[in-house]
């Protein structure tokens, strides 16, 4: 049902100019003749990342050892590990690719091409260079990087034998800046604002890294090469038969983990002395909880996203239950139970997250007002001042977290951005440095009041159901998921010539229910997916 | 787990990682042949007879700024009294340089808060890019360091021989690769990562160590065909692709430029005193409590590669800007960048942060130490190197960058006049970048952005 609403709802929506207008009276352009009007930011070539360099050799070579593990993490940037223009690729890395080139290649399985005569190997050569070449550079070779490749292959056939030069051709290719960026030559001439088309593999290439983190697989190779791809229908066919693939599920984890910090949980140290029964295994299984949750209204249900931080739905299990202090299931499976509407609401209060957005030995209303700005409503804050004649509070044990804070609204030089922050996350207050509900704080009843300004959904709420009443019907909120999955889908921040994609995104997102999965197929018929700009 | 406790290795034997990665070939001194009857594999570096060791640079990196009223000794430039957190490096009174009085005055321009300020602009002396990439913990949005950091600029000059042309060593430098957690850059937006893995860097920096040289130069020539076929591939690429993307793919060519350079040097003339660092029964190196041992590990091989000759120019980063370690060991259970936003008037803190600073100067010590041990043509290791110990903040809680803490070691073989307190009003730490580049043989006076430059630091020499 979703689906088939995105689907006329898209095509129509460059036409759709308000009540009067029929939807899909127009014919929505193709792709080429979209060109003319289309407008995308300038981008750079996409390198592929740890996680996409490991799916795309499991998928290219059946090699499932983890390489990329030696790699130097990904250049974290906006949140996310694939932002182009954040990454570099310095001599270490350059030399990880060469050092694991070598592994790979001493292992792959070349049985089909090793089992050549003599006097047929150089067919022999020739085919391997054109499949696997094809597929490492996820489109066929020209004929003058066939013969480069042949040459390295001859070359190691002499100094060696037949083998090892294969084995150094295969080496030669997973080296190659066309198997490590994905590159985009385009076709055809550019618009006179310099936009051009994409090739079919290029949009191939562009649909298995936005669902499946890795190369297009043979179904899509196919499509490519039969002109599936050159129209906006044969494209979302191709996604909804992806979307459907349980490699598109790790895709939105590895996207909503970044988005939420859910990758910090397991590394989080606390004072035990102050909250005991906090371990690493908690801090797992707490993650476990926000993500069981998270995909089950994704992916179960398709729901609006915003659910997540209003539902009263959770999935535990017993070591949770003891953990949290709060009645629930029995046993090590995850169970979905109900949460107590006046305790806790949506993911915002769930462990996970406040127990990451907190210090070592407290909560902190500071992180976790910053988190819902930052993360949820994509608001940059500015930097605290430069200057040196502050005089930083110091902490009275004896005054509850409100108090303690309150230097930060007295003082002028604070208030600016901690008015901005703090009351948001004084919300929080009846949940502790790990996500344990209390009543008291040294005593004192809590004071979970607190405010949202700056957005949509401005005014006072208490506490965790108060915020996420007003989250969920947030559209700041529903745009800064669109942001949020522009810049991990498209591995970049949004430029000024991405107003139309982000527009087009926006609108589709909230006529199709604001659900992740209608998104992310919205995703490929953008400006910013059918095209690019050809820079200077 | 790659890296196999010393004298177990056999010599058929490879290094294999966590999935039959086999990286390099055993010691020979393993197999009871000492280092001096080994023949040697590569080709001599050049060195003018009678020119003695060579000159090495050595940055090491802590966070959070310090607590200036106990780092600040006490006195007069020659006769002056070790603070309380500088006490640990008393025994060297003689090989240093305290530095008082640098602010990082580059960062009154270009976009990012302070702790990316701090760390980018500490070795680079510039403003950070524009850019989209970082909007932070409360930060503008700031791109990566806007030019070539110090250690860097050096390598370029001093670098081209040996087999590695610096080294960056990391210990539980945060996960999250970002402005706060990159100090060294080999030019604007190009990040250099510390490598916080001490196994994967024994097995990266040692194992070609006495290798059997036939099997060596195999590699060698595999290598190279490879390299030159990539190569070929990039070029082509550049000439047909838009001047952002030529830009991008140029700095990953010139990196793949830089292994075959680094190829054709192999080792050169390995140091009398080399041999492979032994780091013991392997520990899981990213686990909180274990940062005092992996600080110790990157110092070793630190050492032993400089002794080895295999950099001139390496840096440890110990933790990153914001650095939460609990420091569990000195009793504490709250994190560093924690205690450093407590007020002034908290003297609980303020010994705590005093704290946390002697002990990163009991590790300073030990480091010293080890490059004292190493004999060279009559001076020590330490003699010949300039050791910068240096922070991305003066002062944590207001973040103010002025007064920034720096001690320097060694002399870089006779060219600083050490022992000595140095306190300078307030000058440009620019001009203590190029006071280090001059050492090195770089006559520019200027280093990072022009207009904070006044010339090398005076005194120093």
């Amino acid at each position: 049902m979703h689906i088939a609403l995105t689907f006329s709802l898209l095509l129509g929506l460059n036409y759709a100019c308000g009540a009067d207008a029929d939807i899909g009276e127009e014919e929505t352009p193709t792709i080429e003749e979209g060109l003319a009007d289309a407008n995308v930011a300038e981008a750079v070539f996409r390198r592929l990342t740890r996680m996409e360099y490991n799916n795309t050799i499991r998928d290219l070579l059946g090699d499932t050892s983890d390489p990329s593990s030696i790699f130097p993490i990904d250049e974290e940037t906006l949140s996310f590990d694939n932002n182009a223009r954040g990454q570099n690729v310095s001599p270490l890395l350059a030399e990880s690719y060469l050092t694991v080139s070598e592994t790979l290649a001493a292992n792959a399985d070349l049985s089909a091409y090793l089992g050549c005569s003599s006097d047929s190997q150089q067919t022999c050569a020739n085919d391997f260079v054109r499949d696997v070449g094809k597929r490492a550079y996820r489109r066929p070779l020209t004929e003058s990087e066939v013969q480069s490749l042949l040459d390295v292959i001859a070359w190691g056939e002499e100094s060696h034998d037949f083998e090892t030069g294969l084995r150094l051709g295969l080496q030669a290719m997973l080296q190659s800046p066309h198997f490590l960026y994905r590159i985009e030559e385009g076709q055809g001439a550019p618009s006179e604002s310099g936009v051009i088309m994409l090739t079919a593999y290029e949009i191939a290439s562009r649909l298995s890294y936005l669902f499946w983190n890795s190369m297009p697989d043979q179904a899509l190779f196919d499509a490519a090469e039969q002109g599936l791809l050159d129209t906006r229908e044969g494209i979302l066919a191709q996604a909804e038969r992806m979307i459907a693939d349980p490699r598109a599920k790790e895709m939105m984890a590895h996207f909503y983990r970044q988005w939420l910090h859910l990758d910090e949980v397991d590394r989080l140290q606390k004072d035990t002395s102050i909250f005991p029964g906090f371990n690493s295994n908690i801090a797992r299984l707490l993650r476990k909880e926000t993500e069981t949750l998270i995909d089950f209204v994704i992916w179960e249900q398709d729901h609006d996203i915003r659910e997540i931080f209003h539902t009263s739905r959770t999935f535990r299990n017993g070591a949770l239950r003891d953990f949290y202090l709060e009645a629930g299931p029995e046993g090590d499976e995850f169970l979905p139970m109900g949460l107590d509407p006046n305790q806790r609401a949506g993911i915002l209060s769930h462990g996970s997250i406040l127990a990451t957005q907190a210090k070592v030995n407290q909560g902190s209303p500071i992180h976790r007002g910053l988190f819902v700005r930052e993360q949820l409503f994509c608001h940059i804050m500015p930097p605290p001042p430069d200057e040196f004649s502050i005089v930083i509070p110091d902490l009275d044990p004896n005054l509850s977290t409100r108090e303690r804070f309150s230097k930060h609204r007295e003082d002028p030089a604070c208030a600016g951005c901690h008015q901005i922050m703090d009351p948001i996350g004084f919300g929080f207050e009846n949940f502790d440095g790990v996500g344990r509900y209390r009543d008291t704080e040294n005593g004192l009843p809590i004071d979970a009041s607190g405010e949202l300004t700056v957005t949509d959904v401005d005014g006072p709420f208490v506490g965790a159901l108060g915020l996420a009443e007003k989250l969920l019907v947030s559209e700041d909120v529903q745009n800064c998921v669109v942001a949020q999955a522009f810049r991990f889908g498209y591995g970049r921040g949004e430029g000024e010539d991405d107003q139309q994609t982000l527009e087009d995104l926006r609108i589709e997102f909230a006529a199709i229910g604001g659900g992740l999965r209608g998104l992310f197929l919205a995703m490929t018929q953008t400006d910013a997916f059918l095209y690019r700009r050809k820079s200077n | 787990m790659k890296y196999v406790k010393k004298k177990t290795l056999d010599r058929r034997s490879f290094l294999r990682g966590a999935g039959g990665v086999a990286v390099g070939l055993p010691f020979l001194n393993l197999m009871g042949c000492s280092n001096s009857s080994a023949p040697r594999t590569g080709s001599k570096k050049q060195r003018v007879e009678g020119e003695g060791p060579p000159k090495r640079l050595l940055i090491v990196f802590s966070p959070n700024g310090t607590i200036r009223d106990n780092w600040l000794p006490s006195g007069g430039e020659t006769d002056f009294e070790f603070s309380e957190i500088l006490t640990p490096l008393a025994s060297f009174r003689e090989k240093l340089l305290i530095i008082d009085g640098l602010d990082m005055k580059s960062t009154m321009v270009g976009p990012g808060d302070a702790h990316q300020k701090g760390m980018g602009h500490m070795l680079t002396g510039r403003a950070l890019q524009e850019g989209d990439l970082f909007t932070g913990g409360g930060g503008e949005l700031a791109g990566w360091g806007g030019g070539i950091s110090i250690d860097q600029r050096i390598a370029q000059h001093i670098g081209a021989g040996t087999k590695f042309r610096s080294l960056e060593f990391g210990a539980q430098v945060s996960s999250n690769a970002n402005i706060w957690s990159r100090m060294s850059y080999s030019g604007p937006g190009q990040p250099l990562p510390p490598s916080n893995n001490p196994y994967d860097n024994f097995n990266r920096i040692f194992s070609d160590l006495d290798a059997d040289p036939f099997a060596l130069a195999e590699i060698k020539a595999k290598r190279g065909t490879v390299l030159d076929h990539v190569n070929g591939e990039f070029e082509r690429l550049q000439s047909k692709v838009g001047a952002e993307d030529r830009e991008h793919l140029e700095r990953h060519a010139s990196s793949i430029r830089d292994l075959e350079t680094r190829l054709q040097n192999g080792l050169g003339e390995l140091g009398a005193q080399c041999e492979s660092p032994d780091l013991g029964t392997p520990i899981d190196y990213q686990q909180q409590t274990n940062y005092p041992e992996v600080v110790r590990m990157q110092m070793d091989l630190a050492v032993m590669a400089l002794t080895c000759d295999l950099t001139r120019v390496a840096s440890i980063q110990l933790s990153n800007a914001v650095g939460g370690h609990v420091h569990s060991w000195l009793g504490h259970s709250r994190g560093h960048h924690d205690f450093s936003h407590d007020g002034d008037s908290n003297s609980a803190t303020r010994q705590s942060i005093t704290d946390i600073n002697t002990w990163y100067a009991q590790q300073f010590a030990y480091l010293l130490g080890k490059m004292d041990s190493i004999s060279e043509d009559g001076s020590t290791l330490l003699d010949n190197t300039v050791v910068v110990w240096i922070n991305e903040l003066g002062k944590g809680n207001n973040h103010s960058r002025n007064n920034v803490p720096i001690v320097m070691a060694g002399s870089a073989g006779g060219y600083f006049r050490t022992g000595r307190l140095m306190k300078f009003g307030n000058k440009p730490h620019n001009d203590l970048m190029v006071s280090l580049q001059n050492a090195f043989g770089i006559t520019d006076d200027v280093f990072g952005e022009p207009i904070f430059c006044t010339g090398p630091l005076a005194g120093l020499t």
